[in-house]
């Protein structure tokens, strides 16, 4: 079974050849960072026209690679949603226009679910797991209990996780976007030098919240006695900032862990998943969590972390295995929550 | 020669299939839904043909003006099937396609207005000469300058805001009337023109063509650039240590 993936959600647009036996032909990803960065944050309608003047050329490019034509695909796979809606359209009728050619299934993939999945592409991790979801534009926990079943744990009230580091980047000037960037200037400096709080540390269930924390930031930078962004001061804020994260982080999947069990007493597999899983930092705190707690930690290469077209069309593998391939007049869906039955988080947004 | 063309610039969306003895198209207005709707819509243009994408030698799309999402759906889905098929495709503005609908004879000596709703408060506008040709250049021009792209002779408006044009052009004393029955483009009248355009050879399987945007992006550049504000007072996150 060979699978064409197509990712065009955000700022990376993305094209793949996967293979049913966990082969990745290719993958190609084209960042537009340099497009974005003059703006400090990704601009919807400079993605989308990006996206269209390069998906068709990258996808040839990702075809060649693989050694494919289009007609030994076995189906189409794009991103359907969640995302920035004028990307995913151009995903989502490029595939459809390659599966109305050749006469392919055309396969509608949740972007989360391209996340959620990768691990079992990578590791082979069988369900059910507990899949820790931290992006720039998603912060969640779930149970993965099969293609297209989650159930979710718990999810940001505010701001995901992603989304904060870039903003205290911001704040710092340290450029866009902010995740990496965060994570070298935390180096070498003092994590206990700014007292920032840790949301909703100790309290029950797995929500998280990090508006309040990048407040504290952004009054610490205020307060800053003087130097203000001397290196030393942005090290300090950075390491504390990180730390803080880091711990409500942490205090937040334990008791998802605990969830989990309750439901699912003999699985131990724990994925992160997400842009935010390429914090090494954060990969680590996991890590010691998951071997305090008996979990067996999976975490994909950082490539396949980020934004990828390999996850969209390793899904799309999963989908048509079941046969849950969609229809030609698909509606791209801005908003695509992994669980509809999930309750709604007081504050949060309906947007996953 | 077989062509398959497409518009979805505007609130209609059609599929046309034209070969050496027969055109069919079809077309539904919409405001929305274009994405859901266009490739069920060329399948089914392609059954009434009787014709699959082997016969097709072309595909010809509108480039724009027009929505920016509209003008998207419908180049990512012509650029999709010309890669997978391996054939060309021509693009074609919005504007051509409309004029072409208003032939030599319907205009009557007159020359051609094309005006495009841009629903930001201006019109996409280009000029056609009674003869044919184009006078000026696709453009986003404000009704209070559409007057000074005219030239000095009776004009026939048509397009989408073909209406509106009239309605502010007349009070200024032009000789200025409405076409009749041509508001949106049809994918009937870009099949003929991205035909001639392949005979004449202006396209290669490797170029696609680019979108006709006329306004760029949106940006809102952002303020202080994310910083704080100077006027910003601290009340909380107190540093622990000086």
């Amino acid at each position: 079974m060979i699978v064409l993936g197509i990712e065009t959600s955000c700022d990376e647009t993305a094209a793949a050849v996967v293979t049913g036996d966990r082969r990745i032909l290719s993958d190609r990803v084209l960042s537009q960072l340099d497009d974005h960065r003059p703006f400090g944050g990704v601009v919807p309608e400079i993605a989308a026209r990006a996206h269209l003047e390069y998906l068709d050329g990258l996808i040839a490019e990702a075809m060649e690679e693989a050694g494919v034509a289009f007609a030994d695909l076995d189906g189409v796979a794009a991103t359907g949603g969640p995302g920035l809606i004028g990307g995913v359209i151009v995903g989502v009728m490029t595939a459809k226009a390659i599966a109305t050619v050749h006469d392919l299934p055309l396969l509608a993939v949740n972007h989360l679910e391209g996340h959620a999945l990768t691990a079992r592409l990578t590791d082979d991790v069988p369900f059910p797991f507990l899949l820790l979801l931290v992006s720039g534009g998603h912060c969640q926990l779930l149970a993965v209990e099969g293609v297209g079943k989650y159930t979710r744990l718990g999810t940001t009230v505010d701001d995901a996780l992603g989304e904060a580091f870039d903003k205290v980047a911001k704040m710092l000037d340290l450029g866009y976007p902010g995740g990496p960037l965060v994570e070298r200037a935390a180096r070498g400096g003092d994590p206990a030098r700014f007292a920032l709080p840790r949301p909703m540390k100790g309290r029950p269930g797995c929500h998280f919240s990090f508006s309040g924390l990048k407040t504290a930031v952004k009054h610490t930078i205020a307060a800053l006695p003087s130097g203000g962004l001397a290196a030393t001061n942005v090290a300090d804020i950075c390491a504390s900032f990180q730390t803080a994260a880091g711990e409500a982080l942490m205090d937040r999947t334990r008791n998802a862990i605990g969830e989990f069990r309750a439901r699912y007493p003999d699985a131990d597999n724990i994925v992160i998943a997400g842009g935010v899983a390429a914090n090494s930092t954060l990969r680590a705190l996991l890590g010691e969590l998951a071997e305090r707690e008996g979990m067996r930690l999976t975490a994909p290469p950082q490539p396949l972390c980020t934004d990828n077209g390999a996850m969209i069309a390793w899904a799309g593998i999963e989908r048509l295995r079941l046969g849950l391939t969609n229809p030609l007049d698909f509606r791209p869906r801005p908003r695509w929550p992994l669980d509809p039955d999930a309750p709604p988080a007081a504050f949060a947004g309906v947007k996953a | 020669m077989n062509i398959l063309a497409l518009d979805t610039t505007t609130s209609a969306c059609s599929v046309a299939v034209m070969t050496d003895e027969v055109m069919i198209g079809r077309s539904e207005v919409m405001e929305r839904g274009h994405a859901e709707a266009l490739l069920p819509m060329i399948k089914a243009v392609l059954n009434e043909a009787s014709m699959g994408f082997p016969e097709i030698d072309a595909l010809g799309v509108t480039v724009g003006p027009g929505a920016f999402t509209g003008l998207r759906i419908g180049l990512a889905a012509a650029r999709g099937m010309a890669l997978a098929a391996g054939i060309p495709c021509v693009g074609v503005t919005s504007l051509e396609a409309i004029a072409e609908a208003i032939d030599f004879e319907k205009r009557a000596g007159r020359a051609l207005l094309v005006a495009l709703d841009s629903k930001r408060g201006d019109i996409f506008a280009q000029v056609f000469a009674a003869t044919g040709p184009p006078l000026t250049a696709p453009e986003a021009v404000s009704f209070d300058g559409l007057a000074d792209i005219l030239p000095e002779q009776p004009v026939v408006v048509a397009g989408t805001a073909a209406a509106a044009a009239v309605e502010c052009l007349v009070p200024r004393g032009l000789d200025v009337v409405m076409a009749a029955g041509c508001s949106s483009p049809h994918a009937r009248d870009v099949a003929r023109v991205a035909a001639r355009r392949y005979i004449a050879g202006e396209t290669t399987a490797n170029n696609p063509p680019s979108p006709l945007y006329l306004r760029s992006p949106d940006t809102g550049a952002p303020k202080h650039r994310g910083r704080p504000k100077p006027t910003d007072t601290p009340n909380s996150g107190r540093p622990v240590k000086p």
